[in-house]
């Protein structure tokens, strides 16, 4: 998320990214790591197939609140969600 | 998050640790990263304990989160259990700068990031309060009364961040249609925000509701969690409320593979037991405050909690 300098309680812009990877031994603790549902977990690496899936999914569902959601590079030039506030 | 050149991250933990009760705890986590700072709250950890699961799968969680600073709460505090808190205790000595409270209700942490002041508060059992998108009574003047604290206690560059466990557990799976209220009667709600078929996606009117009063009293981000799938993000007076991302870590796919009965019945109302007191530090607390005090190992600002 990024606030405004001026107002520090005024939100720009909210980019939302798949979350960590490679948890090693650790992934069996994860749903999202078996993929038993897309909807179970964001723990999904940017090139995993379901990730595009989800980032659809998340797009629909904020819409329905009139929520616009962009695709955006992040730096690493993997995709990311953006909401511009 | 940037803030002034401080960087911070959300994630949640939704009941982490509920795959080892028959009768799951009740868990839920934000970690916020801020510059050479993280947060991981964390809920329920009580009944990891007796497993001894909290090293051997949250070490390597929190470490490749990048967690320095770690504030858990669990909604044990005062139950004669608590001694089992010594091995988050244990834990956090392992060279994690920490806090740990037990609260029964929700708690919050202030501190200083950047040129400002973030407070990340938690709402532990909001889901007693609207279980299975019904509101208890007395829910809204409690909510209410809660934002109305913050608000008071905040200064003017504070910014806060609320995550709320109000659950949901894949509602739609469960065959649970969320309830909306229209002109004061209790509907179906719509199967999603355009009318479109299939399971409702769409958090229930009283998931909503709250979300909205909360932000209407002050807070500035809300952060849903437990319904352990998207739910999308509104944004409602130029306040972002993630009603859904889903759980960063939960092991309730194990519990659902050796378990697929029906989730126990809700505790009676906790409302009754909670009291805010987050505008005083520790050192000044009431009783209300006091237990929340006794597991801190260290502290980094404002900690309070509400029992």
């Amino acid at each position: 998320m990024h606030v405004s300098r001026n107002n520090p309680r005024q939100i720009l812009r909210l980019s939302l990214t798949p979350l960590i990877r490679g948890m090693g031994e650790n992934a069996w603790a994860m749903p999202g790591g078996r993929a038993s549902s897309v909807y179970q977990t964001n723990l999904l690496g940017r090139d995993d197939p379901q990730w595009t899936q989800l980032q659809l999914a998340f797009v629909q569902l904020s819409a329905g609140f009139g929520t616009v959601v962009d695709f955006d590079p992040d730096p690493d030039g993997a995709p990311e969600l953006v909401i511009t506030i | 998050m940037s803030r002034h050149g401080v960087e911070m991250m959300l994630f949640s933990f939704s009941d982490y640790g509920n795959g080892h009760d028959d009768f799951g705890s009740e868990s839920q986590a934000a970690t916020a990263t801020r510059g050479g700072f993280s947060y991981l709250n964390t809920h329920g950890i009580r009944r990891l304990m007796p497993f001894g699961s909290w090293d051997r799968d949250m070490s390597g969680v929190i470490d490749a989160a990048d967690v320095s600073e770690l504030t858990a709460a669990a909604e044990a505090a005062g139950d004669p259990d608590a001694s089992n808190f010594a091995e988050v205790l244990a834990f956090l000595d392992q060279g994690y700068e920490g806090t740990f409270q037990g609260s029964s209700g929700a708690m919050a942490v202030s501190e200083e990031a950047g040129d400002g002041r973030v407070t990340l508060a938690e709402f532990d059992q909001a889901h007693r309060g609207i279980e299975e998108g019904n509101m208890e009574p007395g829910w809204i003047a409690y909510v209410q009364g809660v934002a109305q604290e913050m608000a008071n206690a905040r200064s003017s560059d504070e910014l806060i961040i609320a995550t709320i466990h109000w659950a949901g557990n894949w509602s739609p799976l469960r065959g649970n249609v969320p309830m909306c209220r229209e002109n004061g009667v209790w509907v179906m709600c719509p199967a999603s925000p355009g009318g479109s078929e299939g399971p409702s996606w769409f958090p229930a009117a009283a998931i909503r509701e709250t979300a909205h009063l909360l932000i209407e009293g002050g807070v500035d981000i809300i952060q849903g969690g437990s319904s352990h799938h998207l739910l999308g993000v509104e944004i409602y007076n130029g306040s972002p409320i993630i009603y859904g991302c889903g759980p960063l870590v939960d092991d309730y796919w194990h519990r659902r593979q050796r378990k697929q009965g029906p989730h126990p019945p809700p505790s009676p109302s906790p409302l009754n037991r909670w009291r805010c007191c987050t505008a005083q530090p520790c050192a000044e607390t009431t009783s209300l405050c006091s237990t929340t005090c006794t597991y801190r190992a260290t502290t980094r600002g404002r900690s309070c909690g509400f029992l």
